[in-house]
């Protein structure tokens, strides 16, 4: 591995805030938690009817085990009261705007203040520095710029760690591979698919991105990932790959981050309150249960939001002090998102979960499509598989056998009976994007 | 009687596979000598002898196909007799013959099992008469 670990247990950007005991977070959190109430008190009417339907006053609050007499925040809230109705200071105190990608009506708007992107930019600063970033670095910043929080995201705490900044952006992989090489970057964050093609990349273009690469750390985000894949990638590059969480509601990247332990993410709990609830009665599950990850905004001033639902589903894990020196919680990889959970058979299915299996099969490519069908009065799960050069043989029963092994593995996984189907190269939807995995053709219920 | 080499190519098993894999072969000026295809269920392997094998496994992989290739013993002019002498030594020699393609004596025949063989049928004779018939006018 590129770095030495040792190295990193020292490695803190804002060694107080980051060091803080348990003890302390939850005071911070009870502090910040009460202004919060406050703050949206004064300054948003949205959560002053909401608070007050409830019969919450501002001071009613007193600490964190008080969390749950508060309303949640949903992403339709947020489209009901596009595109400025969740503000809690007065429009000329917003000096950014994004907005999530909105496929289907109203995109959802994020609004910053300036101590907004100050606090943003150092929780960026933060995880990369928890992840080996130093000012010595030349770090890739391969995601979109614009309105996609991901891009500028990355840029300004990168920036703020005085590395040297290369705004690549997505697209046009081979140029992105030789600036990559000829620049000599050591450090970059992309989506995981993304990454997993740029490394695919560079062999075509005939560069070891071990030997001919000086990339030594990588962050990878903004999509559903297994750490399968990440196990791909590290072989790939040759150096520690990173999970990195956050969503553009909440402000974008930075909301929590893998340390070098690798296990778990830690969420800055001093800006964010986490909990796991359940999705359907909307209880509160203990740490080691799944659910849906719910998150209050403690130091945002623009647009701080309550209890919001960000319908990724992922645990809490046990809150003893990392190896790193962080007691900031932890929480798991994110299993998928209750949208995207599929239910077969009185199942349910996370695409994370099929691609976790695939990504440990050695020659098995990286793209596949989740194919769910009605047969009759049964769900049927079908698995699309692209052949690659480095597992076809030439023989048949290879193939046959491949198929079985594959198909074996996934019912163990799963639970389920599926079947594995293997297709030509190239034939399924490449993922320059963000992938389209599942195909469901059930009709609507 | 050569050694030579034989490219393999996966495809998934439905109409027009063939036809792209000979296309892409034909564009590169490269000859089919012989082919097999070898099936699965719902895919398959094309395997083909090529008049010159480095090029086409170019063209094909160009193509984004997934090919592999391997040496196989090409013999021409065989009869049946000349088939049951070299198989029985084979047999007693234990090396054993895991396919083989090709046909018997002067003829060279092409063997197809079709999803639907009525139709399949029509559309070859249509195809060999407009073969036979003098190029129609385009007038």
């Amino acid at each position: 591995m590129g770095r030495a670990k040792g190295a990193l247990k020292n490695a803190f950007w804002e060694p107080e805030a980051e060091r803080l005991s348990p003890k302390r977070i939850k005071e911070v959190q009870n502090e910040r938690l009460r202004g919060l109430v406050r703050r949206v008190y004064e300054g948003s009417a949205f959560y002053r009817k909401l608070l007050r339907e409830r019969g919450i006053g501002p001071d009613s609050i007193r600490s964190i085990e008080d969390l749950e007499k508060l309303p949640f925040t949903t992403k339709e809230d947020l489209r009901d009261n596009y595109p400025f109705g969740l503000l809690a200071v007065p429009f000329s105190k917003v000096v950014r705007i994004h907005t999530s990608s909105g496929t289907t009506g109203n995109p959802t708007v994020v609004a910053y203040s300036r101590r907004d992107l100050e606090i943003w930019a150092n929780c960026i600063a933060r995880c990369l520095t928890m992840t080996g970033v130093t000012p010595e670095d030349v770090f890739q910043v391969i995601l979109g710029y614009g309105l996609f929080t991901g891009g500028l995201g990355f840029h300004y705490g990168a920036e703020l760690i005085g590395a040297k900044v290369l705004p690549s952006s997505t697209g046009g992989t081979k140029r992105q591979v030789k600036l990559m090489k000829d620049f000599g970057v050591t450090a970059f964050t992309s989506i995981p698919s993304y990454a997993l093609y740029l490394g695919e990349t560079a062999i075509e273009m005939g560069i070891n991105p071990q030997k001919d690469l000086r990339v030594k750390t990588i962050s990878c985000g903004a999509e559903p990932w297994s750490e399968g894949t990440r196990d791909k990638l590290e072989d790939l590059f040759g150096c520690m790959v990173f999970n990195s969480y956050g969503l553009s509601e909440v402000g974008g990247p930075g909301v929590a981050f893998e340390c070098i332990a690798q296990d778990g993410l830690h969420v800055w709990s001093d800006h964010f309150l986490i909990e796991v609830i359940d999705p359907k009665t909307g209880e509160a599950l203990p740490p080691g249960e799944e659910g849906e990850l719910v998150i209050t905004t403690l130091s945002r001033e623009a647009m701080p939001l309550i209890r919001y639902r960000t319908r990724d589903i992922a645990m809490i894990l046990d809150d003893d002090v990392c190896e790193c020196g962080r007691a900031h919680r932890r929480i798991s990889w994110i299993k998928g998102r209750t949208d995207d959970m599929i239910k077969i058979r009185g199942v349910n299915v996370f695409p994370s979960q099929i691609e976790h299996v695939l990504m440990r099969m050695p020659g098995v490519g990286n793209n596949y499509q989740i194919v769910v069908e009605k047969k009759g009065h049964m769900d049927e799960l079908k698995v699309r598989i692209e052949v690659t050069g480095d597992i076809f043989k030439g023989e048949l029963k290879d193939l046959v056998e491949l198929r079985e092994r594959i198909s074996s593995e996934l019912e163990n996984a799963l639970g389920l009976r599926l079947t594995v189907e293997l297709a030509e190269p190239g034939s399924l939807p490449r993922a320059e994007g963000k992938a389209v995995r599942v195909l469901d053709r059930r009709p609507e219920r | 009687m050569k050694v030579r080499k034989q490219i393999s190519v996966f495809v998934e098993n439905k109409p027009g596979r063939l036809s792209k894999v000979l296309e892409v072969l034909r564009d590169g000026g490269i000859g089919v000598e012989a082919f097999m295809i070898a099936d699965a269920g719902e895919f398959g392997i094309i395997h083909l002898i090529l008049s010159d094998p480095a090029r086409g496994k170019e063209r094909l992989v160009e193509s984004s196909f997934a090919i592999s290739e391997s040496d196989v013993l090409v013999l021409g002019s065989v009869d049946q007799d000349l088939l049951l002498e070299l198989s029985t030594e084979l047999g007693r020699s234990d090396i054993n013959i895991q396919y083989a393609y090709g046909s018997l004596g002067e003829k060279d025949l092409i063997v197809m099992k079709l999803s639907d063989l009525e139709r399949g049928e029509e559309i070859f004779k249509g195809i060999l008469s407009s073969r036979r018939a003098p190029p129609a006018s385009s007038e």
